[in-house]
Order: C-alpha cells, then sequence, then structure tokens
C-alpha cells in the first residue's frame, strides 16, 4: 500500500524530472510540514531531488534555501536542512572553482557555516580562477571569526586580511545604504570614505584610545559633510535584515537582530558621530539608536548591548543640552542593567563638572523644546504657523495657513517652502512626546525618592518649566508642609486659599494624610476636571496588616501566587527592580531586589521557578515559564545578598562560617511609605502576571496543577486595586439603570438576572452563579479593531472595573443573551 | 438655546476635560444628542486635520493606539458614517450615557436639557462566552 508520503516522493519525483524547479521547492517545503517521523523518509526525498536536470542542482538549492530562511517551526526547518545538506555536499567538495562558487554562495546565508579551512580553500579557488570572492561570503566568514565558530577563527583570520573587502558586512539596512551611497561618489571621496570604515572597524575597546580619535578626526576633515551621511545611515540601525539568513538546529533568529561583525565598525561610527561639530539631529539619532539596540530578541535578548554602549558613549561626549536631555530620557527609561549603568555614570560625571547633585543634573537636562508659556510653542513659516499644545497630557498640533484660518493639515506654502523647519518642528514634538512620559515616569519615581526642593528652584524647574510644568501644574504638592495645586494660575489648597511662595517642597503622598483631606483633593481635581499624569490623590494605600505584625519579619501578603516569568521580569524592570530570568538549570538567583538607597533600605520580593518538565514548564531556550511567589523582606541596603537555586530550596545568606546572616529588618521599623510603594509594585506583578488573570486556565492548566491555585485566585480576598475599585463601583451602580438589581456584597457585585443570580468578583472580574457557585465564563471580545462595538474613551482606567461593569450590565438583561457560548452555561 | 457639557468617563474615575456644545432645542431625544457630539467632533477632526481620531467611536481603517486611532494617512473621517456606528455601538452595549447622574438606555429617550446638563459616557467592553 502506497503511503501518502510516497504520493508526495513520487510527485516530487515528476517535478524535478520536468524540472519545475520552484513547485519542487514548495513542494518539499509542504512535504517537510508534514513529515512527523522526522526526516526519516529524507532519503526518499534526496533521491527524487536529485532527478532534477543536469546543471539546474544550484537553482534547486537557493530556492530551497530562501523558502528555509522564511519557515518559523524548529522541526521543519531541521527536515529542509538535513535535505539542503545532501544538495550542497557535492558542490563543496568537487574542487572545481564553479561548484566551490555554489557551495560558498549557500554558506553564505548563514550567520556562520562550518568549516573554516573548508570555506578557504574554497575561496582560493575563486582566486586562482581570477573570480572575485563576493562580499557576502566574506560577510559570513567575518561572523564565524567574529563568532569564534568552530575553530574557524585560525583558518579564516588570516586568510580575510588579504582581501581588499569593504569593512562593512552587506545585508543589513544601515550598511547597504552607507555602501551604495559611498559607491555613488567621486573615487577619491570613496576611497576615503572606506579608509572611515576601515578604521572604524578597529573599534575594538569599550572606549576609544587617544591615538583612535586623533586617526578618526584626521579622516573626518577629509570629508564633504560627513555629519548627514553618519547620522542617515544610523537612523537605519535595527531594520530586519535585507537579507534573511538560514538558521541552523541550535541558532537563534539572527534576522531580527544586528550583525555581529558589523557591531564594531558601528561603534566606530558612533564614536565618530560625537566627534562632529554639534548638530540638533545628532543627539535625537543616537538616543534612538540606544533604545533600538536595547529591544530584545527571543533567545538573544537585547539585540546589541555594545551598541547602545557606545551610543550612550557617543551622547556624554556631546557637550549641548539637546545630548543632556537624551541621556536624562534614557536613564529614565532604559531598564538593561548594563547600559544604565553607563547613563547612570554618565549623568554623575556631568553633574559633578556642573558642581551639582545628581538629582539636579536630571531636573536641568530637561529641555523647553522652544515651549515657551508651560505647554504651548508656536512656530511661525512665513506667514503660516503651527501651535503646539502640551497643557493637558497629550500633544497636540493645530496649523493656521497664511491667512491665519485654522486648517487640518499642514499648508502646502509649508511643505514647499520651508521643508527643513517643518522637519525639525515635527521631531521636536516627537520629543516632546516622548520627554514627558519619561518625566511623568520620573515623577512618579520621586516618592521614594524623597527630594525636598528650595521653593524657588522648584518653581522654575518644575512648576514654571516649560515642558515639566505641564506635569507639575496637574499634581500635588507640599509647599512648607501645606498640600496646594496649581489652578487658575496661582498654588492653591483645596479650600481655594492661594499660596504665594515658601522655604521647601516636597511631592504630596496621600500616606500619613487625613483621610478627609485625601477626599478633598480628590474632589478638588475632580470638580476642576483635572487628570493627573500618574495616580496620586486616587494612588492606592498599603498598611500593615495583623497578619504581617504577626509574622513581623516578613509578608506573606503576595505568597503563592503563580506569576508568568516573562511579564513579571518585563514589570520589574519597569519598576525600577533588578530580577534574572530564571532558566532551569544548576544555577544560584537573588531574589527580585528594588534598592531604596535614600532608605538604607532594599526590599526583596522571593521567587523561585515553577514545573520540571523541559519544554511544558520551559521556554524553547530553558528559561522557566512560571514562577510560584514567597515572602516580601526588607533588609540593611549592605546586608549579604540572598541566593537560592533557580528550582527554589530557600533563599541563604552568604556569609563567612563564623559570621552571623544579617537579620531582615521588621516590617513595622518600615516607613509606611516605603512599605506601600513597594507593596504596590508587588500587587502590581502580581495583579499582572498571575496565571489567575487568564480565564483558559479554569482546568489548572497543565495537568491541572495549578487548579486550586486558579480558583482562590479568582475569588479569594481583595487586593489594594480591588479595594478601590469596589469603591468606585459603590459610587457608580447607584446611577445606572441596573440599580435595582445591583449589590456591592463582600468581594462581589451581585446582580440579578432573570434567570440565575450572578457573583461578579471584585479582584478578577471572574462570574459564579446561583445556586451552586458554577463558573460562569465570559471574556473580553478579542477586537481586531474592525468591529463597530469599539468606542474610545481618553484614557484607559481600569480594564477590570469596565469587565466588570459590561458584564453586569450585561448579565442583568440574562434573558436577552444571545450569544451562544453564553446561552448554553446559564440553562446547563 | 443650552450649553451641554460632555464628560468622557473611565473606570479608574478620572474625567477627561469637558467639551461643551450649544444645542438649539431644549427638548432632542437621545439618539440626536449622540448624533450632535459625533458631528461635532468629526468636524473639529477634520478641521485640525493629523492622524489621530480623537473621537467615541473607532473609524474604519485605523489602528488604536494610546493617544487615539491611528489613521493609515491623514485624512477626512466620515461623520454621518461614525454616527451611525456610534449608534450601533450604543445598543450593543459599547458604552453607556448618564444624562446627570441617571443612566438613560433607549436612542428614543426624549432629553430635557438645560443650561449645565451633563452628559457622561461611559466605556464598556465587549464581551463573549468562552
Amino acid at each position: 500500500m502506497p503511503t501518502p508520503l510516497d504520493d508526495r516522493a513520487k510527485a516530487m519525483a515528476e517535478l524535478a524530472r520536468r524540472g519545475d524547479i520552484e513547485s519542487l521547492a514548495d513542494e518539499v517545503v509542504a512535504y517537510a510540514a508534514a513529515d512527523n517521523d522526522r526526516g526519516r523518509r529524507g532519503s526518499r526525498v534526496a533521491n527524487a531531488l536529485r532527478l532534477v536536470p543536469a546543471g539546474r542542482g544550484p537553482e534547486l538549492l537557493m530556492a530551497l534555501l530562501e523558502r528555509c530562511c522564511l519557515v518559523t517551526d524548529a522541526e521543519q526547518r531541521q527536515v529542509i536542512n538535513q535535505l539542503l545538506e545532501t544538495l550542497v555536499k557535492p558542490y563543496s567538495t568537487t574542487g572545481t572553482p564553479d561548484a566551490a562558487e555554489v557551495a560558498l554562495a549557500f554558506a553564505a546565508r548563514h550567520t556562520a557555516y562550518f568549516g573554516g579551512a573548508e570555506q578557504r580553500h574554497m575561496a582560493e579557488l575563486l582566486l586562482e580562477a581570477g573570480r572575485p570572492v563576493p562580499l557576502e561570503v566574506v560577510a559570513m566568514m567575518r561572523r564565524a571569526v567574529a563568532h569564534g565558530y568552530w575553530g574557524s577563527v585560525a583558518a579564516l583570520k588570516p586568510f580575510l586580511a588579504r582581501l581588499d573587502a569593504p569593512a562593512l558586512n552587506p545585508g543589513e539596512a544601515w550598511a547597504d545604504r552607507a555602501l551604495t551611497d559611498v559607491g555613488s561618489l567621486d573615487p577619491a571621496e570613496t576611497t576615503r570614505w572606506h579608509a572611515l570604515f576601515r578604521h572604524a572597524a578597529t573599534a575594538t575597546s569599550a572606549k576609544p584610545s587617544q591615538k583612535w580619535e586623533t586617526a578618526g578626526r584626521g579622516l573626518l576633515d577629509g570629508l564633504t559633510e560627513p555629519g548627514d551621511r553618519l547620522r542617515s545611515w544610523l537612523t537605519l540601525v535595527g531594520r530586519p535584515r535585507t537579507v534573511r539568513l538560514n538558521r541552523t538546529q541550535w541558532e537563534q533568529d539572527i534576522n531580527e537582530s544586528l550583525d555581529p561583525y558589523n557591531a564594531t565598525p558601528l561603534r566606530g561610527l558612533v564614536w565618530l558621530a560625537s566627534f562632529l561639530p554639534e548638530h540638533p539631529e545628532t543627539p535625537r539619532v543616537l538616543g534612538a539608536l540606544v533604545e533600538t539596540s536595547l529591544r530584545k530578541v527571543a533567545g538573544i535578548g537585547p539585540r546589541s548591548p555594545k551598541i547602545a554602549n557606545a551610543g550612550v558613549y557617543a551622547l556624554s561626549r556631546i557637550p549641548s543640552e539637546n545630548a543632556l536631555a537624551q541621556i536624562a530620557r534614557l536613564a529614565a527609561r532604559v531598564t538593561f542593567k548594563g547600559t544604565l549603568k553607563e547613563l547612570n555614570a554618565a549623568l554623575d560625571a556631568r553633574a559633578a563638572a556642573l558642581g551639582l547633585s545628581r538629582d539636579e543634573v536630571e531636573e536641568l537636562a530637561v529641555p523647553a523644546y522652544g515651549l515657551t508659556e508651560a505647554g504651548r510653542r508656536v512656530e511661525h513659516f512665513g506667514a503660516a504657523s503651527a501651535t503646539l499644545d502640551a497643557t493637558s497630557g497629550t500633544v497636540t498640533v493645530t496649523w493656521q495657513n497664511s491667512a491665519g484660518k485654522v486648517v487640518k493639515s499642514v499648508p502646502a506654502s509649508v511643505r514647499s517652502e520651508h521643508p527643513e523647519q517643518l522637519a525639525e518642528f515635527k521631531a521636536a514634538v516627537k520629543d516632546v512626546e516622548k520627554m514627558l512620559s519619561a518625566q511623568a515616569e520620573r515623577l512618579d519615581r520621586q516618592f521614594l525618592g524623597q527630594r525636598v526642593w528650595q521653593f524657588e528652584a522648584w518653581r522654575s524647574r518644575y512648576l514654571d518649566h516649560p515642558l515639566v510644568g505641564t506635569l507639575a501644574r496637574r499634581l500635588i504638592w507640599l509647599v512648607d508642609d501645606v498640600p496646594c495645586a496649581y489652578g487658575d494660575g496661582v498654588l492653591r489648597t483645596h479650600e481655594d486659599k492661594e499660596i504665594a511662595a515658601g522655604e521647601s517642597v516636597r511631592l504630596w503622598h496621600p500616606i500619613g494624610r487625613e483621610v478627609a483631606e485625601v477626599l478633598a483633593w480628590r474632589g478638588w481635581l475632580e470638580d476642576r476636571r483635572v487628570t493627573q499624569p500618574f495616580k496620586q490623590a486616587h494612588r492606592e494605600l498599603y498598611l500593615l496588616t495583623a497578619a504581617e505584625e504577626n509574622t513581623r519579619l516578613y509578608s506573606n501578603r503576595y505568597a503563592a501566587h503563580i506569576l508568568r516569568q516573562h511579564q513579571f521580569h518585563a514589570l520589574a524592570a519597569a519598576r525600577g527592580w533588578r530580577n534574572r530570568l530564571r532558566l532551569m538549570v544548576d544555577d544560584e538567583y537573588e531574589p527580585a531586589t528594588r534598592e531604596l538607597p535614600q532608605w538604607g533600605l532594599r526590599a526583596e520580593f522571593w521567587i523561585e521557578g515553577i514545573g520540571d518538565d523541559w519544554g511544558a514548564d520551559t521556554t524553547e531556550s530553558g528559561a522557566y515559564l512560571r514562577l510560584a511567589t514567597d515572602q516580601v523582606r526588607f533588609y540593611p541596603i549592605n546586608a549579604p545578598e540572598h541566593y537560592a537555586h533557580a528550582g527554589g530550596g530557600g533563599y541563604e545568606q552568604w556569609v563567612h562560617q563564623e559570621a552571623e546572616p544579617t537579620e531582615p529588618v521588621p516590617l513595622a521599623e518600615v516607613p509606611p511609605l516605603v512599605l506601600s510603594e513597594v507593596l504596590r509594585d508587588v500587587d502590581l506583578f502580581v495583579g499582572v502576571a498571575s496565571v489567575g488573570n487568564d480565564p483558559t486556565w479554569q482546568d489548572g492548566g497543565p495537568d491541572g496543577r495549578f487548579r486550586e491555585y486558579w480558583a482562590s485566585y479568582s475569588f479569594g480576598e481583595l487586593s489594594g486595586t480591588a479595594q478601590t475599585r469596589r469603591e468606585m463601583l459603590e459610587r457608580l451602580v447607584p446611577r445606572l439603570a441596573i440599580a435595582e438589581r445591583a449589590t456591592v456584597d463582600g468581594r462581589f457585585l451581585v446582580v440579578r438576572g432573570d434567570l440565575r443570580t450572578y457573583k461578579i468578583h471584585l479582584g478578577s472580574g471572574n462570574i459564579l452563579m446561583s445556586p451552586n457557585d458554577q463558573y460562569l465564563c465570559i471574556v473580553p471580545k478579542q477586537s481586531t479593531g474592525s468591529s463597530t462595538g469599539n468606542v474610545f474613551l481618553p484614557f484607559d482606567g481600569d480594564r477590570v472595573l469596565a469587565v466588570i461593569l459590561s458584564k453586569a450590565l450585561m448579565l442583568a438583561k440574562d434573558t436577552q443573551i444571545t450569544d451562544p457560548t453564553i446561552t448554553q452555561q446559564l440553562r446547563r | 438655546m443650552t450649553m451641554v457639557s460632555f464628560v468622557d468617563e473611565t473606570t479608574s474615575g478620572e474625567r477627561s476635560a469637558a467639551w461643551h456644545l450649544e444645542i438649539f432645542e431644549e427638548r432632542l431625544p437621545l439618539r440626536e444628542v449622540i448624533r450632535r457630539r459625533v458631528f461635532q467632533e468629526v468636524a473639529e477632526h477634520n478641521a485640525k486635520g493629523g492622524d489621530v481620531f480623537r473621537g467615541l467611536v473607532q473609524p474604519t481603517d485605523t489602528e488604536r493606539t494610546r493617544g487615539g486611532f491611528k489613521l493609515r494617512q491623514p485624512r477626512r473621517v466620515d461623520p454621518a458614517e461614525q454616527a451611525d456606528r456610534a449608534l450601533e455601538a450604543f445598543s450593543h452595549n459599547g458604552y453607556v450615557v448618564l444624562v446627570d447622574d441617571r443612566q438613560v438606555e433607549e436612542l428614543d429617550t426624549v432629553l430635557e436639557l438645560s443650561r449645565g446638563t451633563e452628559i457622561t459616557f461611559l466605556k464598556l467592553v465587549p464581551l463573549v462566552g468562552g
């Protein structure tokens, strides 16, 4: 009996005989997807492929390779790669220049390829026959050397040194553009550029030496307009590869990352850009470069910390205010530890040079971007003008044409007569947007920074600062311990008493304030329709509980949750916590840690990897998918570090044999503000990253192991956020048409329908139905953006609360529900 | 003539800056009030230009972003089409409308408008069974 796979092999043989290369390659890829015994029938396919007419073998090889580069499934790729190897083998062993050319062209489409000595031999065959070694091949050999692959370094390095190839690897958008641009210049200029590239390729140290810099400046001097060119290339860094590379079995996807060889000349070019005369665009380009180089790729991590750090170094070399602004912005944004360290060092150095504190430098570093009064900038383009308005939290631009009429888009006269000014203005608008969000994040962190400002300095750097003012004027401050906020042009208390001046200023935090005062401020802000840049008046408070007084040294409030590790990891970094991804390996890890130098404390959140099934409990690269959480503790900041094994087993301090481990700080001695802010972070981690949020986990996830956890998370005690939610609902429900049918009761919003009564949990939004507490699964619709039900309001607010309300309104009229996936559950 | 204010409220208790609309009639069905709101916001968008539409409902061929709905390129938005979408969204519980703290459920309910009437739009989430 012929199997379907036999039929496929026959079909392939037929296509091969006919010489229909494209269809044959498609068929092979389809076969590799269907093959479920991992290529053991590969020999039959290989036999079929041998029937391709003589001379068309290379065509088939490249057609199949082209397709393999696009295959995402690892097993399918492995099957095709095995076939490719049998196809390429004859070319790599024949020993003629023609065959060598084919084999090398094939190898060039990989990050690196086996056998440096063989490759050199083949390349020499080409050279002897008077043919060039293609730059793509050189590029692959360089990557092999850069990577130190398979002993190829010794064979290839001296060979590469003999070739006179351009110093950039093609295949990346920026390098391709650089090579094309430079190739179109007059020959003398082209030569000078290539000399610069060669110099850039020697940027192998962490920072340029004096000698390197002098030589680089000399080379730059010989060029016309080097700045524009360098900037235009640097903006292209981080685009997907222009030539996709094939992945072999254990390789990560380099196509989303950066060429490991090119990183060195690129670093050189980044340094060189900082030697050029100041230009407003340079810091912006470098700032974007740092961000794009730190973008994470699965299995690789940040794409190129090396380039990011070079970008930071270059920014630190540029004396302008714009460069400092980029450093300050990045310092508030970047979470990758190594680069963050460089950024902090750059800020500290600038502070030392100016004789200021680090905080003050960050404040002075915020540029006004041409804004005049707090949050507005009017730009004139001849008789036309544009008004940038950032006062309400979002940035808007309004255009007026030369007749003074408001128009919907950029007036034609501006486009044609002021293109450069327009481009600069548009870039400035983007800068303002980015800087505003970075500053809001920085201010949010000042709660724990314990900053106190001298009034006049605060007034100019915050309240009246053209950019920061748009944030500061929507926050509550303590001027000489009197709470006040900005309204109608002056600072005033919530009783509208004006505050003209003072000595010291601090950021107001609701902890330790009278409840009446907090509510008064909420009312004041609501009356004036002020939207705060981050939660201040409505900030959740986390006070010491009776249980924590009992446990004394640690909080169990967020213990025994199951979190998605990668999501947790990203959140932790964003909130200033130090954490490492836990791999299923024999290694020791510190807990997630937030350092609070101003308080002499560090907070620790104890976590461990969970599960022991490689593949089901880990990613492809071995990182745990899930973490189990344990205690939150506080230690003196210089206490010895704690370590625990990746898979758990408890944290221990590493101290000398005779020394005693340092005791944790009793929770009652942790300042309430610190306790509250740290637990708020942890609540966020658990609230967002918990698998309990995922309704598809009703079955308890893999093997049902987490069922109990899921059930208690979904219907258990309320967190701080859920308490706030409850207050909101108590205010909101009486205003709704369902007021008669809905009441807040304990942890639930209870809704009386006609068919049943429903209890919607205020923490998770999950629903239990009377009389038997049966679970009712309703989830937000994954809108693709095309449905008409998509309503937008300017803030996203609390999504769980929106879900709870939506569910309540739907269930109050349960007889009108038509969605069969819901009605089936109701009538069961 | 009366001046009513529109407020978009979120589920975290934040409210957008209110904006005001002059309405000549003192009695209008809810349907018409929604339509006026949408026409006004589309007119403002079309006058101001830009590639982000910040309005009640999403226009076709746009992408939802933090600051609004991003158009593929700046273009005029069709007010009639937006109004139809807004009414459609209302009937599917896409949002609820509170008039001075009372929810109005029917599009045909006639509202008594007076100076200072506040009309609040509260966003909901489309749901399906799972």
